[in-house]
């Protein structure tokens, strides 16, 4: 007796440890005839509100198709997509920030959607009802890669009773380099006179691959200078103009001291909490960031463009796109959600930021300061480069601009090193 | 007379099959594909990853910093946990709950120890900071993991808050066995605490103390979590240690047979700490016995 129930325990303890494999591979497969089947989708973003709304609305129409909706931090989710990608363990549906599709298409892990997508009502006429230069991030030799469902772009945002505290004037915002340091000392402050500074000028991002990235960039595009060579082979930073934007970038706090002391691992949310805080003065944001301040805050806020070194420059493009990984597993259902987003009446009230549809841009709930100026300032915007790995790009610039604002590296060498890395990165 | 299953005896190693798949899965198998890719490079056999790493200055770098991880954690947490060991041994009241109260530390999960001191850490609305200036520690607020100087440290100080109260664990446990004859003896010979401390307890220890010192110089190593999610590295890669290189070097950047050879090199590494270790060890306890 003894010896059996041994031996069995073996046995059992050996197969199940063959067979336990975790989740079932038939999960979200529309084989599955007859039962609910998931579908996944991987987002970043502000709009759980708008999932909260579209995912009861969605499983109704579709009794049959259960959506399992995870929220992945933005500071990761490149990364997180990436592995998940290549080991064959991603979702069905990924949202992506519009600089990774490219460098995703490029590297073979995304599902080319130009054909398929041309049988279903809502996507056949996709690229008619928006503005090309959306689309373009999403393409590689011609095809589509992923679908742009939000454009945004960047601009300087400030609180106005500070600005009038300090005797600036709250509508004269800064529009140049100089401005900028000129008003960001203005608007540090020691308001106790305890040694203490309790408000900052301005709010640097030196955390968060992507975060750094859209701020930085632009900078460097003002200065007249490029991430790479127009070849897209070569980094391109190791030049008088990158030298120039990056001592504008880390000055603020290197050598005016006007941005606090934590900003080298400070990344978007981290600024825009300061700002909410009122322990920064002035810090850029997008779109869907400025909305989440009016909810928490009732600062009176102002947003101009983005201060370039000789008057108000371009911001990057930025925006969501919604892509499928080429190895999903319900493909069938992620069309039919697709479909059902990109119809015109989800567009729009679905984003938070401008939906790419041009009719739905034109909604009424886009009448309003802090959308009037973002829509000024998306008409003073340019895509990044397309480069063959922006997310290793993003993160060497993060690295150099974090080793210049923590005095490991002078700008020289900062841009020296990551030039090289830029360069080791893109030849792949 | 009923006759004794022998199965025991005669094929001692069914008792040991399941232990030994479960390492060949997750041990072996892993180790050997690690070796054999490590010398791969574009699908032929090479030494070019080893000559690689060998002139990688991040490696390098890392390589340093991850000695100098175990140099601030390895005697803080032997030390913390000896000295609580031997504060939790003395008969007091509640003694029970203060041994729980210490436990604390080691429960709760590592990520959301990490994420809770990133935040205590910030240099400008960070607690640590605030509590500082006002007792008048500071005079002014710390950058602390945003500080090039003191990134590692801190993020060490998180480790040795978290794991000695592992340590402070053995050592109580070899603390009771220790036979309280001997240190009434020691009382009636006119020893104080000090003297009964270090010429009873610290070599009655000893071999308690060993394992734990052998134990905590290999987690030491070995650990990815704290650095992984307080700073990433940062800033700027200072505080990067050898795990997160293999960590970013495979899973980030897809270099999985450079990030094999870092991971193998720095296996043979510890491999040799542990057996220094050990050989030391061994000659201390010798000596003391």
């Amino acid at each position: 007796m003894k010896r059996t129930l041994i031996i069995a325990l073996v046995l059992l303890l050996a197969v199940g440890m063959i067979f336990a494999n975790g989740q079932s591979e038939e999960k979200g497969s529309a084989a599955q005839s007859g039962k609910q089947r998931t579908l996944v989708i991987w987002y970043e973003g502000n709009e759980a509100e708008s999932f909260a709304r579209l995912i009861p609305e969605f499983e109704k129409a579709h009794p049959d198709i259960k959506i399992d909706l995870v929220n992945i931090p933005y500071a990761s989710l490149a990364n997180q997509q990436l592995v998940a990608c290549q080991s064959n363990a991603g979702p069905d549906l990924m949202w992506q920030s519009n600089s990774w599709v490219n460098s995703f298409a490029q590297m073979g892990l995304l599902e080319d959607l130009t054909d398929t997508m041309k049988q279903y009502p809502n996507l056949k006429d996709f690229e008619k009802n928006i503005n090309p230069v959306t689309l373009e991030l999403g393409l590689l030799d011609g095809r589509i890669y992923g679908l742009p469902w939000s454009t945004e772009a960047m601009s300087l945002v400030y609180n106005k009773d500070m600005f009038k505290e300090a005797g600036l004037d709250p509508e004269n915002p800064p529009k140049t380099w100089a401005d900028m340091v000129e008003y960001a000392k203005k608007l540090t402050v020691d308001k106790d006179g305890d040694g203490i500074i309790d408000q900052y000028g301005f709010a640097v991002c030196g955390n968060a691959p992507g975060n750094c990235w859209f701020r930085f960039v632009p900078d460097l595009w003002a200065a007249g200078g490029e991430v790479a060579t127009p070849d897209l082979k070569h980094g391109n930073i190791d030049t008088p103009e990158a030298l120039e934007a990056l001592k504008y970038y880390t000055e603020f706090l290197t050598k005016y001291h006007v941005a606090p002391e934590s900003s080298v691992s400070n990344n978007s949310g981290d600024n825009r909490t300061l700002f909410i805080n009122k322990k920064v003065a002035m810090y850029i944001d997008g779109q869907s960031g400025v909305m989440n301040v009016q909810k928490e805050s009732d600062i009176d806020l102002g947003i101009c463009l983005w201060p370039g070194k000789n008057g108000p420059t371009t911001a990057g493009l930025g925006g969501m796109y919604v892509d499928m990984p080429k190895n999903a597993k319900n493909k069938a259902d992620a069309w039919t959600f697709l479909d059902y987003f990109f119809s015109k009446e989800t567009q729009e009230w679905f984003p938070i930021a401008f939906p790419t549809n041009l009719e739905a841009q034109k909604g009424e709930r886009f009448n309003n300061y802090r959308d009037e100026h973002y829509r000024e300032q998306l008409a003073h915007t340019r895509n990044f480069q397309l480069l063959g790995d922006t997310p290793t790009c993003q993160t060497i610039i993060m690295e150099m601009i974090q080793s210049v604002l923590s005095g490991v590296a002078t700008p020289e060498q900062a841009l020296k090193d990551a030039n090289a890395r830029i360069t080791e990165a893109l030849d792949k | 007379m009923k006759k004794k299953s022998v199965i025991g005896r005669e094929h001692p190693i069914l008792y040991l099959l399941p232990a030994l798949i479960v390492l060949t899965m997750l041990v072996f198998i892993p180790l050997v594909t690690n070796i054999v890719k490590s010398f791969t490079v574009k699908n032929s056999f090479s030494f070019g990853n080893y000559t690689k790493l060998m002139n990688d200055k991040y490696f390098r770098q890392d390589l340093k910093n991850t000695f100098v991880w175990l140099l601030y954690t390895l005697p803080f947490e032997m030390i913390l946990g000896l000295f609580i060991a031997l504060l939790l041994n003395i008969k007091l009241r509640y003694q029970k709950f203060y041994r729980t109260l210490f436990i604390i530390p080691w429960v709760i999960p590592a990520t959301v120890v990490c994420i809770i001191w990133k935040w205590m850490y910030n240099a400008d609305y960070g607690v640590l900071n605030y509590i500082l200036l006002k007792l008048h520690l500071i005079t002014k607020y710390q950058p602390w993991i945003a500080s090039a100087q003191q990134s590692l440290a801190c993020q060490a100080a998180v480790y040795v808050w978290k794991i000695s109260p592992f340590v402070m664990i053995m050592y109580l446990s070899g603390l009771q066995s220790i036979s309280e004859d001997i240190y009434e003896a020691a009382r009636l010979d006119g020893a104080n605490w000090f003297v009964q401390t270090f010429q009873i307890t610290i070599p009655l220890l000893f071999p308690v103390m060993r394992s734990v010192i052998l134990v905590s110089t290999i987690w030491s190593l070995n650990s990815f979590v704290y650095v992984y999610t307080i700073t990433g590295g940062g800033p700027a890669r200072v505080s990067e240690i050898v795990q997160i290189f293999i960590y970013k070097t495979g899973i980030e950047q897809f270099k999985f047979e450079y990030s094999a050879t870092a991971a193998n090199v720095f296996l043979v590494i510890v491999m040799v700490v542990a057996v220094i270790n050990i050989i030391v060890g061994d000659r201390a306890e010798d000596k003391i016995q």
